[in-house]
């Protein structure tokens, strides 16, 4: 009796469901827990992979912009001049390997930009707080260099430097940069640029009055002289204020003028677009300079050849000439009812500054050269400046303070800016498309093109 | 007997038993199913709001990194396969590869005294025509510095300058893929079908590729497409906003999600830089034109 009894109560322990119950109710809670759990785990690391790679990415662009700014700070980086032997290659090589700055591989030719460029831009880290820092690398590639002459604005002299393309490849990280949480990679392309001075075929600071007859269209240069099938519409004109056009003109190429002035002429006298500048473009002022003293006048059937330097009063008689060789000349004023024409070796540039009057009204100026960039004159006086065209009046004329008046029934070659342009009689004025090339007012490196590469 | 007697009591439960052990378990297990139910749907309700987030999140980030990269222009460095004569009007010009270059475009030819730019007027295969003024030999480098398009989101008629307009479809391109193929993009939102559909084609084939659904689930009437415009009517920030909801009810609704966000378009405010300094400074406006694919599109 006494081992059946013992049997009976271990088993009458298990009386009931409830322990079954009880597990199968606890197993499937868990299930569904681990199951919550893992979706919970999988949204926050969803969620933080976004975060990590949303901040990585602006780590990535911050490098971007600081390239931006290292490139326009030219106590940084100046282009290398004179020294790539083949530009026609992308990216420009120089010791037979790519252009590059920073990374492996860095080929600048200044081993001194090289370094700067390096301990600027390699492993950067930005910190967040304590908790939370960045690190980005920036490499950049030399994609295009062309040769350019700039303005030195406290001079007015040119001085040989480059435009450039650069490909800027900036990596960002988030995190531990050896595990990153988040990675992003940016290109960007960024170019530094220069727009000329003289950039339009006629510019009237404040007005422009166009009356007669005139045509006003372009050439290039670099298919020979105007005339055949070497004759552009990009003779445009330009001011701040008013355009007003009278009589028979024909404007071949666009007209802009000022957001506070207007536009007036005759249906069809502008062949290109009709535009209302943004904002009023500004003219740098000629810089102070010393002229000389005395005065020296030319007499009928005299020639007078003067060599760079500084000067007085010239005073040019009707029949006399005078004659200037190539180089920079500082005149207080010249009244040349004569004429005034460039001798010597023609290649080379003239540069001719006068401070208080000038007068070419009569004859004009005769530049044999045929290349209007080659004879600039930069007029800072206040009084009327008079010019007269000619077959060989190939010049660019700059004078922000006074009104200019082109007179006479002879053409013009190249680029013309006064306070105000007035055009009087039958000249026409054809604007040497190679005046955008030379004397350009340089512009700070940007942002041409932006593309995200990378992203996780 | 001995043995009959010690297997007796293990006979199993009486009816009793089990009525009663079910009368009290029914109530429990009830309640435990009801628990079990409501958290397994409560379960798929979070599931369901998660897939939908994510897809959103998903799109939201394509869309983001698409649309940032709007008016974006890639390079193009090729060679001309055959010589070509100087002319004053268009010719073909083959060249070892065309891809990348579009109608409008202006290329760099040759180097030095040589050097012209010249307008891209069309693109075939394996060749470009425009107007060469200078003659150039076989295996002269042809260039292409691109520049940024200012219309590289496509902005409804009559919207000016500083002006901030909402659409339902957005339509924009550029260098999407940053392979130097222009690509041409549709965001377009179906509010019917709670939907938005992307196609995608190259600006170089005639016909429009074939829209595939980005995000669904979307909230009727919830999501739109602000384009903002700087001084120069050049779309510089596209804001985007969805509101999207799952299929399962939960508290006697459904559950919504509302996505936004404001993507800034450096390109196109690169070009805008570009068109002001154009327009203030003249020179020759070397600003790419629209792909002609891309006016024939809009214009279907």
């Amino acid at each position: 009796m006494g081992q059946p009894m013992k049997n009976r109560q271990w088993i009458a322990g298990e009386e009931g469901t409830a322990l079954v119950a009880t597990l199968i109710l606890l197993m499937a809670m868990s299930v569904l827990s681990t199951a919550l759990v893992f979706t919970v785990q999988n949204e926050m690391k969803t969620s933080s992979s976004y975060k990590y790679g949303q901040q990585a990415f602006y780590v990535a662009d911050a490098g971007v912009r600081k390239a931006i700014q290292w490139f326009g700070d030219g106590s940084n980086y100046t282009p290398a001049v004179g020294v790539y032997p083949d530009l026609s290659t992308v990216p420009i090589t120089y010791s037979s390997q790519p252009v590059r700055l920073a990374g492996q591989g860095a080929n600048f030719p200044v081993s001194g930009v090289v370094s700067s460029f390096t301990s600027a831009f390699h492993d950067v880290a930005l910190q967040a707080d304590g908790q939370n820092s960045g690190t980005y690398s920036v490499g950049a590639t030399l994609l295009k260099y062309s040769p350019a002459s700039f303005i030195n604005m406290a001079t007015f002299e040119t001085y040989p430097s480059a435009m450039e393309r650069w490909r800027i490849e900036s990596t960002g990280t988030w995190g531990n940069p050896n595990t990153p949480l988040g990675r992003a990679e940016i290109t960007a392309v960024i170019e530094n640029s220069g727009n000329a001075l003289f950039d339009r075929a006629l510019w009237g600071i404040d007005s422009l009055d166009l009356g007669g007859t005139v045509l006003i269209d372009s050439y290039d240069p670099a298919l020979g002289p105007y005339g055949g099938t070497n004759i552009g519409d990009n003779g445009a004109i330009g001011s701040n204020g008013a355009i007003t056009i009278n009589g028979t003109v024909e404007v071949h190429g666009d007209a802009a003028y000022g957001p506070d002035g207007s536009f007036g002429a005759p249906d069809g006298a502008v062949t290109g677009d009709i535009i209302q500048l943004p904002a009023p473009r500004t003219f740098p002022p000629i810089p102070e300079f010393t002229v000389g003293t005395g005065s020296t006048t030319v007499s009928n059937k005299k020639t007078v050849t003067l060599s760079p330097g500084q000067y007085g009063d010239i005073n040019v008689k009707s029949g006399g000439t005078l004659a200037l060789e190539p180089g920079v000349y500082y005149f207080d004023s010249i009244i040349a009812k004569g004429e005034v024409r460039l001798t010597g070796d023609l290649t080379k540039p003239t540069t001719i500054f006068v401070k208080s009057a000038l007068d070419l009204g009569a004859q004009g100026i005769t530049n044999p050269n045929g290349d209007p960039t080659r004879l600039n004159i930069f007029y800072s006086g206040t009084s009327e400046m008079k010019i007269h065209g000619g077959p060989e009046a190939f010049v660019e004329v700059y004078a922000p303070n006074a009104p200019l008046k082109m007179v006479g029934n002879s053409a013009f070659y190249g680029s013309f800016i006064g306070r105000s342009v007035t055009v009087q009689g039958t000249p026409d004025v054809h604007f040497d498309e190679g005046c955008l090339q030379e004397n350009l007012i340089q512009r700070p490196f940007r942002l041409m093109t932006w593309s995200r590469n990378l992203y996780q | 007997m001995k043995q009959t007697l010690s297997i007796a009591p293990q006979e199993g439960f009486s009816m009793m038993e089990l009525l009663v052990s079910i009368l009290i378990l029914l109530p429990i297990m009830g309640a435990a199913v009801g628990v079990f139910s409501d958290a397994a749907h409560q379960h798929a309700a979070e599931q369901s709001s998660i897939d939908a987030n994510q897809e959103a999140r998903t799109a939201l980030e394509m869309m983001t990194t698409e649309i940032g990269q709007a008016g974006s222009h890639g390079d193009v460095y090729t060679t001309l396969t055959s010589a070509v004569g100087s002319s004053t009007v268009a010719q073909a010009a083959a060249v070892a590869s065309a891809a990348g270059l579009t109608a409008g475009d202006f290329v760099t030819v040759d180097t030095g005294a040589n050097q012209e730019t010249v307008e891209v007027t069309a693109v075939g295969t394996g060749s470009f025509s425009g107007i060469f003024r200078v003659s150039h030999a076989s295996g002269t480098p042809i260039r292409l510095f691109a520049l940024p398009y200012t219309t590289g989101v496509v902005t409804p008629s009559g919207m000016g300058a500083d002006a901030s307009t909402p659409v339902t479809t957005l339509r924009f391109y550029g260098d999407i893929n940053s392979d130097s193929s222009v690509q041409y993009v549709e965001y377009i939102y179906d509010s019917e079908g709670g939907q938005i559909t992307r196609s995608i084609t190259p600006v170089t084939q005639s016909t429009l590729n074939a829209a595939f659904p980005l995000v669904r689930n979307i909230r009727p009437n919830s999501a739109r497409f602000i384009l903002n415009t700087d001084e120069r009517e050049v779309v510089t920030s596209v804001r985007v906003e969805m509101t999207v909801q799952n299929g399962v009810e939960s508290g006697g609704k459904l559950e919504e999600t509302t996505l936004s966000s404001r993507i800034l378009i450096p390109s196109m405010r690169a070009a805008s830089a570009l068109l002001f300094e154009n327009q203030l400074h003249g020179g020759f406006n070397r600003l790419p034109a629209t792909p002609p694919q891309v006016t024939q599109w809009v214009n279907q």
